[in-house]
């Protein structure tokens, strides 16, 4: 048997590991989007052009909506106890589905005479127009791992909330939140007070991530999936600028727009599959807990012991969810600090 | 990289077949390069999606891109004609450093094709070439 000591110097490691990987895949430096303008339009028109401006309150505006989402969901939650904590679990995918429906939402500013701006329409009549051949898809601009890191978390918390929800029982008002499992429930004494008899019953035990939460969780996680690819796929789409001296910025700009998408929707996956995991991990350490009569000894004889099979899966749980909160919270740091650098706030270390 | 010309006197569909052309023969567009999308190419040159749409089937039925739903449109292999199209960039860039205009150079480019056909062919074969009127510098 190990000893709890290292137990826990083996996650610290693991964890250690995996913070060092993360940072290789997620710590690149980013370029200040200012410095990608070309001088000639510097020179003439100024270093924040409409863009950048639009860009930066873009980015202010969907931290208020983060913050307005999640209050939301606090506020939810206090006018209606009898959901069983349902809006505080669907924080993070509710955040998620806000930012992004948000986002997508958002119209770039258009382009006018008084100076040339990204996101086009209209424009001075006789100017000419240019395009370069690159053609634009959904993973030009965003990291490598855009696609892979979100749609993993996606699929492990598919197959988690899908295992929860075989595996749990209906609670008192008839909702599937309830972990449920073989017990002794009690035992016969006669009258000297031992042990004749173990009584086997049914127990229950949660909040457990059941369908009750996994069904509203993977719906309100798909939907923050597809707004999200309307975001890239906009971002792909949204035409060049007219004034060539600008398409450097622009690609700096669409790259700035799919790395957040992709880190925040890993982010804000891996803040919700940490939820579920913690329910699920209370839930399964509750039911890991038996009272362990044995007939012929009194009943005060009876010790509290666990079941090896919830309590190792109560572990394996607890450690899944500190792992992705981790996760979460570096890809987070990782995107302030990015956009920090990018808007030219501080300087790349 | 192209461009759209609004003060060309050739069309956009033309302006954009023609330097696709000339970006396929030059070798600057590899055999099998995909080209933009028709929607992408429209969006960026502030042109309707079907001026794009003609051109691409312009090219196509000129056998220098092929087209497939899923694909997309490619580049045809052995079109690639660069080392006739190198003096091409050598005269551009002695132009420039001159402070020629585009549409200047382009009537340097017609004088020296016509002074061409005189010493090169008999007179009775010579063909007619109807140049067209030289537009603003695009650029």
């Amino acid at each position: 048997m190990f000893s709890p000591l290292i137990i826990v110097a083996g996650g610290g490691v693991l964890l250690w590991l995996l913070v060092l990987i993360l940072r290789g895949l997620v710590s690149r430096q980013t370029p200040r989007l200012s410095d990608l303008i070309e001088p000639s339009w510097r020179a003439a028109h100024g270093s924040r052009p409409e863009i950048l401006r639009h860009l930066r309150r873009r980015f202010v505006g969907m931290i208020a909506i983060a913050i307005l989402a999640c209050v939301s969901c606090l506020t939810w939650q206090i006018i209606a106890p009898h959901l069983g904590g349902l809006p505080v679990v669907l924080i993070p995918v509710m955040v998620w589905l806000a930012v992004m429906v948000a986002w997508s939402a958002w119209p770039w500013p258009r382009e006018s005479g008084g100076g040339p701006d990204l996101a086009a329409a209209a424009r001075p009549a006789g100017t000419p127009t240019h395009a370069d051949l690159i053609r634009r898809g959904w993973t030009t601009f965003g990291p490598k791992w855009s696609f892979l890191f979100p749609g993993a978390l996606l699929a492990l918390l598919v197959f988690g909330l899908a295992a929860a929800g075989l595996t749990s029982v209906e609670d008192e008002s008839g909702r599937l939140r309830q972990l449920g499992y073989q017990l002794q429930g009690g035992a016969e004494l006669d009258a000297s007070g031992l042990v004749t008899e173990v009584l086997s019953s049914v127990g229950a035990s949660g909040p457990y991530p059941g369908w009750y939460y996994g069904g509203v969780i993977l719906v309100v996680a798909f939907l923050a999936a597809i707004a999200s690819l309307v975001v890239l796929g906009r971002n792909t789409r949204r035409a060049r600028p007219l004034d060539i001296r600008l398409f450097r910025l622009d690609n700096g700009v669409r790259a700035a727009v799919a790395y957040t998408v992709a880190t925040l929707s890993t982010a804000f996956l891996a803040f919700q599959g940490a939820v579920v995991a913690v329910m699920a991990a209370a839930a399964q350490f509750s039911a890991a807990q038996r009272t362990e009569f044995v007939v012929g000894e009194p009943i005060d004889a009876a010790d509290i012991t666990f079941d090896p099979q919830f309590l190792t899966a109560s572990i394996v749980m607890l450690v899944i969810s500190v792992v992705l909160t981790v996760v979460g919270v570096m890809l987070l740091a990782s995107c302030a600090r990015r956009m920090t650098q990018a808007f030219g706030v501080r300087e790349p270390a | 990289m192209i461009s759209v010309d609004p003060a060309s006197p050739l069309g956009p569909a033309e302006q954009i077949r023609g330097q696709l052309e000339a970006l396929i023969r030059s070798g600057a567009l590899a055999a099998d390069e995909r080209l933009p999308t028709v929607r992408q190419l429209a969006v960026d040159l502030r042109v309707a999606a079907g001026t794009v749409a003609r051109a691409y089937k312009e090219l196509e039925e000129a056998g220098l891109v092929r087209a497939a739903r899923a694909a997309g449109t490619r580049v045809n292999p052995g079109h690639d004609d660069g080392a006739a199209f190198a003096p091409a960039s050598d005269l551009v860039r002695a132009a420039r450093r001159r402070g020629l205009t585009l549409a200047e150079a382009q009537a340097l480019v017609a004088a020296a094709w016509v002074g061409d056909d005189a010493e090169t062919r008999p007179r009775a074969e010579r063909p007619v070439h109807r140049f067209p009127a030289p537009g603003p510098d695009a650029g």
